[in-house]
């Protein structure tokens, strides 16, 4: 008897699960024609199943979102090699003093200024040199400079922005070592 | 086939993931983060903690993904985190304050606009069946909530369980049982 009470339910939570074999629907149907009892059952695990998913999806579908993480996150690499976020709070302080150290242009948030020609004309770097080009910065000047290959100043602009200067005959207008002022043919 | 083939789409997401790609991850997440609270859940038998844990589940998904050796096999892996990290929460709950209690369930949102009195009739009935899941025993709560709460399989269920297909079937007419016994009435 309770061998039969067992498989019944066996039969009613495979159906409900939808892991039934068509034999064991065969074997089922016939228990649900044949029983009241076995339909009671079927009725009142079919009422719970429905209650346990409506309760459990309401309790799933509560919000969540993703909070910052108290220890430090950490950065996934490959083959089981990992970083904790820590070890770049060095690089990414020295990143931050030295953004603050470096002369910054005034144009951010702005449209940056388009590259303009400047009169051929040689003088003072502050008035711009001959065969100069204005272009704004991006980046400190050893690093413009090695990018560029030429030799670069710095200069305030006329709008009040800093811009890196290509000076094509830096080199011609050099004095001699030891001397000052005047070139070195005049001494 | 191993349930593992059927989600082999995510296994390039999981790759996205290992390679630090955020927002994936956080893709990933929402597609994902029903079923693991339905594992949380399963495990604890306790909301009242259920999002912290999942936190927590989520945040050492980021930090260890790189650890998966077979990105096919995630399901498992993320599985097996949950587990753990549910059951460490479920001794640390334990020794702090007993038995659990499901003081909370009066914040789950039916869905869709209902009125007031309907919500609340409604919350009362999620609330008896939660208690009624809560209170099984665990080893049949977790795969009636994987079933109930995720729709899993028979197959699916013992894949990440590391169980026989029986002990997952016999598990579940043993927790509708247990249930319809403690709900008695109220069917």
């Amino acid at each position: 008897m309770q061998e039969h009470e067992d498989n019944l339910e066996r039969l009613i939570s495979r159906s409900l699960d939808g892991e039934l074999s068509s034999d064991e629907q065969l074997e089922l149907d016939r228990e649900l024609i044949r029983d009241p009892r076995a339909r009671r059952l079927m009725e009142d695990y079919r009422e719970l199943d429905a209650r346990s998913r409506n309760a459990l999806g309401a309790m799933a579908d509560g919000q969540f979102t993703l909070r910052p993480h108290a220890a430090g996150p950490l950065i996934p690499l490959r083959r089981g090699w990992r970083v904790r976020a820590f070890w770049l709070a060095p690089g990414a302080i020295a990143a931050a003093l030295l953004a603050l150290l470096v002369p910054r242009p005034a144009f951010e948030g702005t449209p940056p200024p388009q590259p303009m020609s400047y009169p051929a004309e040689f003088g003072p770097l502050t008035d711009a040199p001959a065969d100069g080009m204005y272009r704004p910065v991006s980046s400190t000047l050893p690093s413009v400079q090695r990018a560029t290959g030429r030799d670069l100043v710095g200069v305030v602009g006329e709008d009040g922005n800093v811009y890196w200067i290509e000076v094509e005959r830096t080199r011609t207008v050099r004095l001699p070592h030891g001397k000052s002022g005047a070139p070195a043919n005049r001494l | 086939m191993p349930v593992t083939q059927e989600h082999d789409a995510e296994t390039a997401v999981i790759e996205a993931i290992r390679g630090g790609d955020r927002y994936a991850f956080e893709e990933f997440v929402r597609r994902h983060n029903r079923w693991v609270r339905g594992v949380v859940f399963g495990v604890l038998g306790n909301r009242d903690v259920g999002d912290d844990v999942c936190q927590q589940v989520w945040a050492g998904i980021w930090q260890r993904i790189g650890e998966i050796r077979d990105p096919a096999s995630w399901k498992s892996w993320i599985y097996r985190l949950a587990r753990n990290a549910a059951i460490d929460a479920g001794r640390e709950l334990t020794r702090r304050r007993g038995a659990a209690t499901a003081a909370d369930l009066a914040t789950i949102q039916a869905p869709g606009e209902v009125a007031a009195d309907r919500r609340a009739a409604r919350i009362d009935e999620h609330r008896e069946v939660l208690e009624a899941i809560q209170a099984l025993p665990a080893i049949y709560r977790e795969p009636f909530v994987l079933r109930h709460m995720n729709g899993w399989s028979y197959r699916e269920i013992a894949e990440v369980m590391n169980l026989a297909v029986d002990s997952v079937e016999t598990r579940l007419v043993r927790a509708r049982r247990f249930l319809r016994e403690n709900l008695k009435g109220k069917l």
